[in-house]
């Protein structure tokens, strides 16, 4: 997926003009938190019955708490890439969310 | 015969069928002879319609019977639903914001409209076309299962024929109005069904672990039911099967968006910005289906038995969660449940065959019966595709073992994920010759279906096919030479049948650049990855360039 050189700007400054014709606004090492959620594959880590929460074992708490993990690392780049966009485009970003 | 149960079901169902048919006038477009209008709703759903729409559509009415079905059977294994619907958002975001983007520049509908335009090539298109219907008509089949497992614990549980009528009628009514309304229909509907589901689910997550003694009692039970004889569950993983859990919910995660009915609802919607909404505020039903998963183990603890099917004399697994809300709650508060689950099979039945219908028009018929298709002509070709897909399902229902569609959905995960290399890692590079692509996917499907089909359906035998997804490691081999003959770690078939199709994408890519195969023409560019709007008078240029033959003149 890195088939060209990172060559932005961090995340919080909005990348030169450029740069965004080249990449786009989707482009950004704040995307590396979407691997976050992959540690949900490592079963090791979670696959015990003790300590239970409301009477069920870890295996299955600790999944359920991976959700709001999950929401958490999602929710922080897409507020970041909602807030590049909206810089590159103006107020023309509102646009595609029309009501008709 | 539960009367009472019957009353509010056929209610909420007959209420639907209104919402359905009054779905064509909701916000109607000037015309509805366009497949954009008929097969994507006009490609202007905002967020909250994407969120009922794509969540109605990803969790169907098969997951909610089936996995705490498969939670009640083998215990932890069940609860891959979970890490699979966790996973899925993370993994999908980036390439779906691509995939909308290009789309909406060039006017595809379907991921193997995306392939011809990427590639140029038609062949590799009708490929990812074809394995596209092959794959959604089963999982068409698996709807009815679920609605058909409702119907009979409310008793109408007739054996030949006329057992199969009232799930008949249900789907006679189900393909009139998506034949009136397109994608307006399911889109309207699954408010209804995510409500009801919603209402449902988390009733019976408080209110039964109160009834039984609280969750600590209904694992401990179930633990105690699994440690018997004749039991193959545990309510931890065991020594063999991490690897398939991690392997069956990533490979299941990275095959949804490829099923072209999770990409019909996602090209619908009308922005980016929605889209990226969504994938935030959809794992809402992951906690959902975690929730529904453990009643599996609340349907153990209460002593639930499934129903004998009454067509096939055998007892149906996909009935505990009904008899267990029969069992457990007020007979209006189950035929709400059941309404629930009934209703949760039509909106994903609806939304698969429109895709499998817009597949049909765009890639075969438009592509090799009729090329100078107008966009009249394929509206018209897809409402009449997309009743011939649902009365195959019912007659696949019908005259073919349940069993066997099941089989077919296992298939479908396995094959779908054989699509991966042409549509979705052509999203960021076209390094991958089509040639190199064609040949991966036939390795892909050819070893991923004879692996499935070695596996036996009864393990202490050995005897029968397509018992399962999971192979040991150990039965790996290369032409008769396995690399690891001693390992007894299960694995999902998906997962390396998906790694040897990429292997061989890749090693004959630099192989086929040499022998200067040629490359065939891209008619994307770079900034249409990445565009918010599609640019103006977009519509009659997509137009001219899908149909090569007015191109070319």
């Amino acid at each position: 997926m890195t088939e060209q050189p990172m060559s932005e700007p961090p995340m919080s400054e909005p990348p030169s003009s450029a740069a965004r014709a080249r990449h786009g606004t989707d482009r950004s090492p704040g995307n590396l938190l979407l691997l976050v959620p992959l540690l949900m594959l490592v079963t090791p880590l979670w696959n015990h019955d003790e300590p239970r929460l409301f009477g069920l074992p870890m295996f299955y708490w600790s999944q359920f708490l991976f959700v709001p993990l999950g929401v958490v690392c999602v929710g922080l780049v897409v507020r970041a890439a909602n807030r590049r966009e909206r810089a590159a485009t103006g107020s023309a970003a509102d646009g595609t969310e029309r009501k008709n | 015969m539960q009367w009472i149960e019957f009353g509010v079901f056929t209610a909420l169902f007959l209420f639907v069928s209104v919402l359905g048919f009054a779905a064509t006038h909701w916000r109607r477009a000037e015309s509805m002879q366009h497949l954009d209008e008929w097969g994507l709703g006009g490609r202007k759903f905002g967020s909250w319609i994407t969120w009922f729409l794509v969540g109605g559509d990803l969790y169907t009415a098969y997951t909610f019977v089936a996995v705490p079905a498969l939670v009640f059977g083998a215990g932890a294994m069940g609860f891959f639903a979970l890490p699979y619907t966790v996973v899925l958002y993370p993994l999908v975001l980036l390439p779906l914001l691509r995939m909308w983007s290009v789309s909406r520049v060039h006017g595809y509908v379907t991921p193997a409209d995306y392939v011809r335009g990427r590639y140029g090539s038609p062949l590799l298109a009708t490929l990812i076309a074809v394995t596209g219907i092959v794959a959604t008509m089963p999982y068409i089949a698996l709807q009815l299962a679920g609605l058909e497992a409702v119907l009979r614990t409310m008793g109408l549980n007739a054996g030949g024929l006329a057992g199969h009528a009232p799930l008949f009628i249900a789907f006679v009514v189900l393909a009139l109005y998506t034949y009136q309304s397109g994608l307006r229909a399911p889109a309207l509907i699954a408010f209804v069904k995510d409500l009801l589901i919603y209402v449902v689910i988390l009733v019976a997550v408080f209110y039964l672990p109160s009834k039984l003694g609280g969750w600590g009692s209904i694992i401990d039970q179930s633990a105690e039911t699994f440690s018997g004889p004749d039991s193959g569950g545990s309510i931890l993983l065991g020594e063999h099967n991490q690897l398939q859990y991690a392997t069956l919910a990533l490979g299941s995660a990275l095959a949804l968006f490829l099923y072209p009915h999770s990409l019909t609802g996602i090209l619908a919607s009308s922005g980016r910005k929605v889209i990226r909404r969504n994938m935030v505020a959809l794992p809402a039903y992951s906690f959902l289906l975690g929730m529904l998963a453990l009643l599996g183990y609340a349907a153990l603890a209460a002593g639930v038995e499934p129903i004998v099917n009454g067509a096939t004399g055998e007892p149906d697994s996909n009935t505990i969660v009904p008899v267990l809300f029969d069992q457990m709650f007020s007979d209006w508060f189950a035929g709400l449940a059941y309404a629930a689950i009934g209703i949760g099979a039509l909106v994903p039945a609806a939304i698969m065959s429109i895709a499998a219908a817009n597949l049909w028009t765009r890639n075969i018929y438009k592509e090799h019966l009729r090329p100078g298709a107008t966009p009249a002509q394929e509206a018209k070709q897809a409402k009449l595709a997309s009743l011939v897909v649902k009365f195959g399902a019912v007659l696949s229902i019908v005259f073919i073992d349940p069993q066997f569609s099941i089989d077919m959905q296992l298939i479908g995960g396995v094959i779908v994920l054989q699509t991966l290399p042409a549509v979705a890692i052509a999203l960021y590079t076209r390094w991958l010759h089509r040639w190199a692509l064609v040949a991966g996917w036939t390795v892909g499907m050819a070893w991923g279906l004879w692996q499935l089909y070695l596996i036996p359906k009864d393990p202490a035998t050995g005897e029968g096919h397509f018992g399962g997804s999971a192979m040991p490691l150990s039965d790996f081999s290369l032409f008769g030479w396995q690399p690891l003959p001693d390992v007894r770690t299960q694995i999902y078939v998906g997962a390396v049948a998906l790694l040897l199709n990429l292997l061989v994408a890749v090693v004959l890519t630099p192989l086929l650049r040499w022998f200067g195969a040629a490359e065939g023409s891209d008619a994307t560019a770079e900034a249409d990855y990445y565009a918010t709007e599609a640019p103006a008078g977009a519509t009659e240029a997509a137009e001219a360039e899908t149909s090569g033959e007015t191109a070319s003149r």
